[in-house]
């Protein structure tokens, strides 16, 4: 397909933590949060004069302070954000917002505060919140009265507006901007998609790391592109991707180079789930915790093993997938249980699966590059037979 | 693995044992007497449990290779005791015998015998609570706690079980085992179980991998405790972890009609106070210049009577006993370890694939452990008065206990408890076993090294892996450690020839 020179500013959004639509709303006097985590209530930082910033390493090369402190079997993502945290780019951030979510990560966050980093500048924000393993309303209370205290906080020291009327408008706000994703994001369910899966993993990841007003022209600058470009005119295999955090579109290009199409994408970064519609009737910061707490697909919940298989398999269905490439971060425990539990029950349904592990920077492409065309022609194998 | 197999293997580590034991003679006619006395002793408890054992129970001995794994207990306890003397060899042996004589067998009857109505539970889950239902309990983790003691290479076809399934052989042993062990298929009784009480803890690899074995034992209805994280620096959370707590026991009534007995409930209670007062009495000696409950002395009761199985009679008479003796060690200036040149503290868990490393420690280098990370608690005492009181003072525990601790919530977590135990214990090094596999652990590598270099205390790193020995060896451990005594601390062996040797068949 023709490349769209629509998609240049979401790529240059990519190369640096402090890309040019951070600085432009810095200049603007909004204050820029970090967070880690999908399940972190980030529209609690989606109110006028805050925007959220999640936490990548694209500037980090090699991991050698990040290896000192977190020693070398921890996952690379999380040594390379605290690599990223100690060079300092991500000295631009006001604060950051952090979760006792997966330990590796909490781990490289709680190094923020012991090497005194949160001390650049003043004020700056810097909680961690206690976000719930399972569905209990005890937990999720606690989570509610958490958050509560973390936005009353960032009102404390940046004068921000986090009312009930200031989160229900940060909530619209992000239920429109979601619509206006899904309606690039669904163009992948087609049989020949005007974006490839590696486009919109670019997309994605963009969307995670620039405030979202300022892309809303870029983006429908491109959904009007692509509405009127012409698809590849042959079919190839549709591929979901399912695994580990994996913020480099770089790897969904490289499966794609292999003669297929990634069509889905189950992953923190992905939007399977990450463009869902939060509830905009009742309480608004609930409403924003209850989504997150309950919307998830984190292997971290404990009781919803079997859920998330159903998720993938509707989602196989739903996009027509052919296959799944099941991508797993080297020293990820979470995500290599799921594969003792969930990669079995999908090979079980019947869905053909690979499985490859990774590092969180693209290395290894040439053995990924042979997994992935192996496995693709025993796809297209299949359909022939 | 075949029996065949199993004997085979088991032949060269015994004899490799005898070896070893028979060179190591007591100090004395009377230390070799209780020596003696205490074999016997420990052999004619696991005589008589495998004589009045119910025939199911036999039956596991022949059906499970991880049950005839147990009948290695005593000579662990040999291997504990090399070169030890005084109160402190009494001090292993009645550990040991109250071991074997009161706590052994029982848990095994109820799963063999009555899996029906034996609810089974994972480490770190409040047990007092099923005691005071008077529900039978079984802790699926049991196997996995002490088959690498028992010995250190009869446990690789857990590992590679899971490992076979796709698990990253990265992934932490201790959380892979008990997975191993039931997707071996050697826990198939379990099956029958009505219920089974899972957490969060010790860490998310631990809590990931309940899933493939409730999985594995046919969907069994579970209880997973989601215990708060944020416990140290906002203790209001406790009222959250009181609610998990009954939801386990509404739970537990609603899958064996159990009810709370809360006059048992206040029972355990009262001994596990009576516990943390005799360990705060206990530990207070150990900061004296000759501690005379160093090492696994310290280590083990705590294990056994204030972690895995709290609040018991058996804990509070073992705890009386113990102290008593140390105090004996103490008013005659007795050192638990006969040459000690070296204060030491333990951070991490100990190395479970070489349970004997401790008297190790004590006869190369005369390294006395004063505490550990593991046994190392502050005082709560349990409000006895109400049941929310004893709610409360149980949740308090149990989000201190270790590992749970140290590798959930804030660094600090960590970090201050470090200072804490160096503050009071004053040790001249730290001996840190990395077990690689721990990533909340190994996450604070670095903080650990700047603490040491601020705090002008050393700090040995043994990698290892805490399980698996086919990682790092024992040779291998013990090579890290002799550099580091070496090289940093200049010291001479006490006897070099432990410095190498060759001990990779024993048990």
């Amino acid at each position: 397909m023709k490349q769209l020179k629509e998609m240049e500013i979401f790529e240059s959004l990519l190369g640096t933590s402090n890309n040019e639509l951070v600085k432009q709303a810095v200049e603007e006097g909004r204050h820029p949060i970090g967070y880690h985590c999908y399940m972190t209530p980030l529209t609690i930082l989606e109110v006028d004069g805050l925007f959220p910033v999640r936490l990548r390493a694209p500037q980090v090369e090699s991991t050698e302070d990040g290896n000192f402190y977190m020693g070398a079997w921890l996952c690379s993502y999380s040594r390379s954000i605290v690599q990223a945290l100690i060079n300092g780019d991500y000295d631009f951030l006001d604060g950051l917002l952090g979760t006792l979510s997966c330990v590796q990560i909490q781990r490289a966050m709680q190094h923020e505060g012991l090497l005194d980093l949160d001390k650049k500048k003043d004020p700056f924000f810097y909680e961690m919140i206690d976000i719930p393993r399972k569905e209990l309303e005890a937990s999720e209370r606690r989570a509610i009265i958490e958050t509560r205290r973390c936005a009353d906080v960032l009102t404390d020291k940046f004068g921000v507006d986090t009312s009930a009327d200031a989160l229900c408008a940060a909530i619209h706000r992000h239920n429109e901007f979601n619509a206006l994703m899904r309606s690039i994001g669904d163009m992948r369910k087609e049989d020949k998609p005007k974006i490839t899966g590696a486009e919109w993993h670019t997309v994605m990841v963009a969307s995670l790391v620039a405030p979202h007003d300022l892309l809303v022209e870029p983006l429908e600058a491109l959904k009007a592109a692509l509405d009127t470009r012409t698809p590849d005119r042959a079919r190839e295999p549709r591929i979901m991707v399912v695994g580990s955090t994996l913020d480099d579109p770089a790897y969904t290009a490289l499966i794609e180079e292999q003669g297929c199409r990634v069509v889905a994408d189950r992953y923190c970064f992905g939007s399977m789930p990450g463009l869902e519609d939060i509830d905009e009737n009742g309480d608004p910061l609930e409403a924003i915790v209850h989504h997150y707490i309950t919307d998830t697909q984190c292997p971290r919940m404990m009781e919803e093993s079997k859920e998330r298989g159903e998720y993938v398999r509707d989602k196989v269905a739903e996009y027509h997938v052919d296959g799944i490439v099941f991508e797993t971060m080297k020293f990820c425990d979470l995500w290599g249980y799921e594969v003792v539990t969930n990669f079995h029950r999908l090979q079980d349904a019947g869905i053909p699966i690979a499985r490859f592990e990774r590092e969180y920077r693209l290395s290894n492409e040439g053995q990924i590059a042979t997994r992935v065309q192996a496995f693709v022609e025993s796809i297209r194998n299949k359909d022939i037979l | 693995m075949d029996m065949q197999e199993l004997l085979g293997r088991n032949i060269a580590g015994a004899n490799s044992l005898v070896e070893q034991i028979s060179s190591k003679k007591k100090d004395t006619l009377i230390d070799q007497w209780v020596d003696f006395k205490y074999w016997m002793r420990l052999w004619k408890h696991v005589m008589k449990l495998s004589a009045t054992a119910k025939p199911e129970v036999s039956a596991a001995y022949l059906d499970y290779p991880w049950m005839a794994e147990s009948m290695k207990g005593v000579n662990m306890h040999k291997r504990f005791t090399i070169g030890r003397n005084g109160q402190a060899l009494k001090m292993s042996c009645t550990v040991d015998d109250l071991l074997y004589s009161k706590m052994t067998g029982q848990d095994q009857e109820w799963l063999f015998c009555d899996p029906e109505h034996t609810v089974l539970y994972n480490i770190l889950v409040p047990n007092e609570i099923l005691k005071a239902m008077h529900v039978q309990n079984y802790m699926l983790e049991s196997p996995a706690n002490t088959l690498s003691m028992l010995d250190q290479n009869d446990i690789h076809q857990y590992f590679d079980k899971v490992y076979s399934l796709g698990l990253p052989q990265d992934t932490c042993t201790y959380a892979s085992l008990s997975p191993g062990i039931v997707l071996s298929g050697e826990m198939e009784v379990a099956k029958r179980c009505p219920c089974l009480i899972a957490s969060n803890r010790a860490c998310e690899g631990a809590s990931a991998s309940w899933a493939p074995v409730v999985e594995a034992l046919g969907d069994i209805p579970t209880y997973r405790m989601d215990v708060p994280e944020n416990f140290s620096t906002d203790p209001s959370v406790m009222d959250d972890f009181i609610d998990d707590i009954k939801g386990m026991i509404d739970f537990v009534h609603e899958h064996t009609g159990a009810e709370m007995d809360w006059d048992e409930l206040r029972h355990i209670c009262e001994n596990q106070n009576e516990v943390t007062r005799i360990q705060m009495e206990l530990w207070e000696l150990n900061r004296g210049p000759e501690p005379p409950a160093a090492n696994d002395l310290t280590w083990q009761p705590d294990m056994i009577w204030y972690n895995i199985n709290p609040g018991t009679d058996v804990a509070v008479e073992g705890y009386r006993k113990l102290l008593k003796l140390a105090k004996v060690a103490h008013e005659k200036g007795e050192c638990s370890v006969k040459n000690m040149k070296y204060r030491a503290l333990l951070w991490n868990p100990p190395t479970f694939m070489y349970a004997n490393f401790w008297n190790w420690l004590e006869r190369c280098w005369g390294i006395g452990i004063c505490m550990d990370m593991e046994t190392y608690h502050e005082p709560v005492l349990i409000d006895t008065r109400t049941p929310e009181g004893m709610l409360h003072g149980i949740a308090t525990q149990w989000c201190y206990a270790p590992m749970a601790r140290h590798n959930r919530g804030t660094a600090q977590n960590t970090i201050n408890g470090l200072s804490e135990l160096a503050r009071i214990y004053r040790p001249n090094m730290i001996l840190d076993l990395n077990h690689m596999a721990c990533r909340a652990s190994v996450g604070l590598t670095g903080a650990l090294k700047e603490w040491s270099r601020d705090h002008n205390v050393p700090v040995c790193f043994a990698d290892y892996d805490m399980f698996d020995n086919r990682v790092v060896s024992r040779q291998q451990i013990r090579d890290q450690i002799n550099r580091f005594m070496q090289d940093v601390m200049h010291a001479e062996p006490l006897d070099a020839s432990l410095l190498v040797f060759d001990d990779s068949d024993e048990w």
